[in-house]
């Protein structure tokens, strides 16, 4: 499909917010991803993959909203746009995140966000606010340091908490989301009730893994996978499932149940 | 309209594109984006006669204008691909050429074999060049005497057209397509991927948990071009070219070096619909130039 960059702008450091307008309206749900490529690039095949985005949010009138960060060569010259660009993409792909729980469980809803990661957690964040607004929505996000916490201001407007790591300590507590959600599930009785919904680098899924392992937690994690198509052609984002065999990251998933994922790969 | 319709192995083609084996799964993911009922034939994904998982990830990274992958042909095996599907498939209007493997000789023509009466399935395209699975694969394509046993049994186990898939990586290609001819191959597709590594700078580790993989795409073309040139000049037998091969001007020069059909692989990646793409240029390429068949194109390059 085709869409017109309507705004392509830093919003610090090296994020980058992008808003595209398809040429023909989408429906998604949080947690859903799009394959994207430039037009313009496409004769040099430099890169020659699309790459993976999640979508950050849908505005009202029908426009897409990315948010990314600049890493490589797919990230900077998406980041080389400029208005009125053409775009090429695929989707929404994959399963995305549920965001129907059962009605009256007194468990709260735990959402960790690690660097971009966030990217599709706000989307999530007020679509359960709107299917569960009896729910207690806390909201973990972490980063190296305080440039990387993105969305914080609007995090606050709809989540019941909003709880801040930085690496460095310049902002929130000093150490990584996961010692975050430690603290805050050591502090709570481990009989309670909770769903973790996670997005961001392996390492920091596997660590939310162990954390709950002993508690009455059910796990939402969104994964990465280096990605070729996106649409279950290549069969080359593969993830470790539990109990031997593998996931298709783009297909079964990009969210899985934490406890069907084996992260020793 | 110029004439795009080619047999092609005894197997009657609408057009000479098709998509190659390994990019385009078994047929429903690329169904969504590609209209299977204008394609000239769809290749599947590998079978063998078990069910394999697959190698552990890494499995692909982007190198320049190419790709390497060591998928390691996760399949479904041969009974439950016949089962669940092939009734997908034979739902459209085009032709299935079934990509097999094996691990052994007696295996390739076991699973060459259980084709036999198969309703839906057109023609069988023996993979004997896959660089990233221990046994089998490569180790057949890249070995004369290997490649004539495996051709041979094949042949022996199925009355469908068997089309070998050659390994480009051989110092002379042109003996392995003597023997498939030989054999009694009815046509040959040529190339498969050309074994590479990557190394990342940073953790000094190979890009691919397989360290070594396939590379794919634009970057092949020109490997793949001369392959087809030098087979075609040497070995009377129809050749399915592919390597690379983005664009319709891509797919003219394999038709050019001597390609009778040609495949769409990575490029599915990129755009899951660029096969139909290239079948719609390749008809304005010819009326354009007052050409009345792509037969006309095929091994025309001036030399
Ligand atoms: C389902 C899904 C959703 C995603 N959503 C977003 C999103 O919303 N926003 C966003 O910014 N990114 C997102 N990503 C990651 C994004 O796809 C990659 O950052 C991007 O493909 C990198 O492309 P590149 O060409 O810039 O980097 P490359 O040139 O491919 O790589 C440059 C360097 O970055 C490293 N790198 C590559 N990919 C990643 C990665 N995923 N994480 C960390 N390091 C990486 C490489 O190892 C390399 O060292 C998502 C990935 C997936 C699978
Ligand atoms: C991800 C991937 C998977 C592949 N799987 C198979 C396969 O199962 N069997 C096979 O014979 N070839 C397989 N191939 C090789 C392709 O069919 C093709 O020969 C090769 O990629 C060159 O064409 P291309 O550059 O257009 O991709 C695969 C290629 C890729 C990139
Ligand atoms: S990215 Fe190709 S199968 Fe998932």
């Amino acid at each position: 499909m085709r869409a017109r960059v309507i705004s392509n702008l830093c919003i610090k450091g090296s994020y980058y917010k992008l808003t595209i307008k398809p040429s023909t309206s989408i429906r998604a749900i949080a947690g859903q991803f799009l394959m994207i490529r430039p037009a313009a690039y496409q004769a040099f095949y430099e890169p020659l993959l699309p790459r993976p985005f999640s979508i950050h949010r849908l505005s009202p009138d029908g426009n897409l909203e990315i948010l990314y960060k600049v890493v490589g060569k797919g990230t900077a010259i998406l980041a080389r746009c400029g208005n009125n660009d053409e775009i090429d993409f695929l989707g929404p792909l994959g399963n995305g995140f549920p965001v129907r729980l059962t009605k009256g469980s007194s468990g709260e809803i735990l959402i960790v966000a690690g660097g971009i990661g966030v990217a599709p957690m706000l989307y999530l964040t007020e679509s359960l606010r709107a299917s569960c607004p009896e729910k207690r929505v806390i909201v973990f996000e972490g980063g190296r340091e305080t440039v990387d916490l993105l969305c914080v201001e609007e995090l606050k407007k709809i989540a019941t908490e909003v709880i801040l790591a930085t690496q460095d300590g310049s902002t929130g507590i000093k150490g990584y989301v996961t010692e975050a959600l430690e603290w805050y599930l050591h502090k709570r009785s481990s009989e309670m009730q909770a769903t973790v919904y996670a997005c961001g680098p392996n390492p920091m899924l596997k660590r939310i893994a162990e954390i709950v392992y002993p508690l009455n937690v059910d796990t939402y994690f969104s994964l990465e996978a280096t990605m070729a198509c996106g649409i279950g052609l290549c069969m080359g984002c593969a993830v470790k499932r539990k109990g031997g065999g593998y996931f298709l990251v783009c297909k079964d998933g990009p969210v899985f149940r934490g406890e069907t994922i084996d992260f020793d790969f | 309209m110029p004439d795009l319709s080619i047999e092609i192995a005894g197997i009657k083609l609408r057009n000479p594109v098709l998509l190659a084996s390994g990019t385009a799964g078994y047929g429903e993911d690329i169904a969504r984006y590609c209209d299977l009922n204008r394609v000239g034939a769809i290749i599947t994904k590998g079978i063998a006669l078990k069910p394999t998982p697959g190698n552990p990830p890494p499995r692909i990274c982007e190198t320049p204008a190419g790709m390497l992958n060591a998928i390691g042909l996760p399949n479904v095996g041969v009974d439950t691909f016949i089962k669940e599907n092939i009734p997908f498939l034979k739902k459209f209007d085009t032709r299935v050429i079934v990509n097999i493997f094996g691990a052994t000789v007696d295996e390739y023509g076991e699973v060459a074999g259980s084709f036999t009466g198969v309703e839906g399935v057109h023609g069988l395209e023996v993979n004997i060049s896959c660089p990233n699975i221990k046994e089998g694969g490569i180790a057949f394509g890249t070995d004369l005497e290997a490649t004539r046993r495996v051709v041979r049994t094949v042949r022996r186990s199925t009355t469908l057209p068997v089309i070998i898939k050659l390994s480009p990586n051989v110092t002379d290609i042109i003996p392995f397509a003597m023997v498939c001819k030989d054999e009694g191959a009815d046509a040959i597709s040529m190339i498969n991927t050309l074994l590479g590594m990557s190394i990342d700078t940073e953790t000094w580790k190979p890009r691919l948990a397989n360290i070594t993989g396939g590379l794919s795409g634009p970057a092949i073309k020109p490997v793949a071009v001369r392959m087809v040139w030098q087979v075609y000049n040497a070995v009377d037998i129809p050749i399915i070219g592919m390597g690379g091969i983005t664009t319709t001007g891509d797919a003219v020069e394999f038709f050019l070096a001597g390609t009778s059909a040609v495949a769409v692989g990575t490029a599915n990646f990129l755009n899951p619909n660029v096969s139909i793409e290239i079948i719609d240029g390749l008809g304005r390429y010819l009326e354009e130039r007052g050409i009345d068949s792509i037969r006309g194109l095929i091994g025309a390059v001036k030399i």
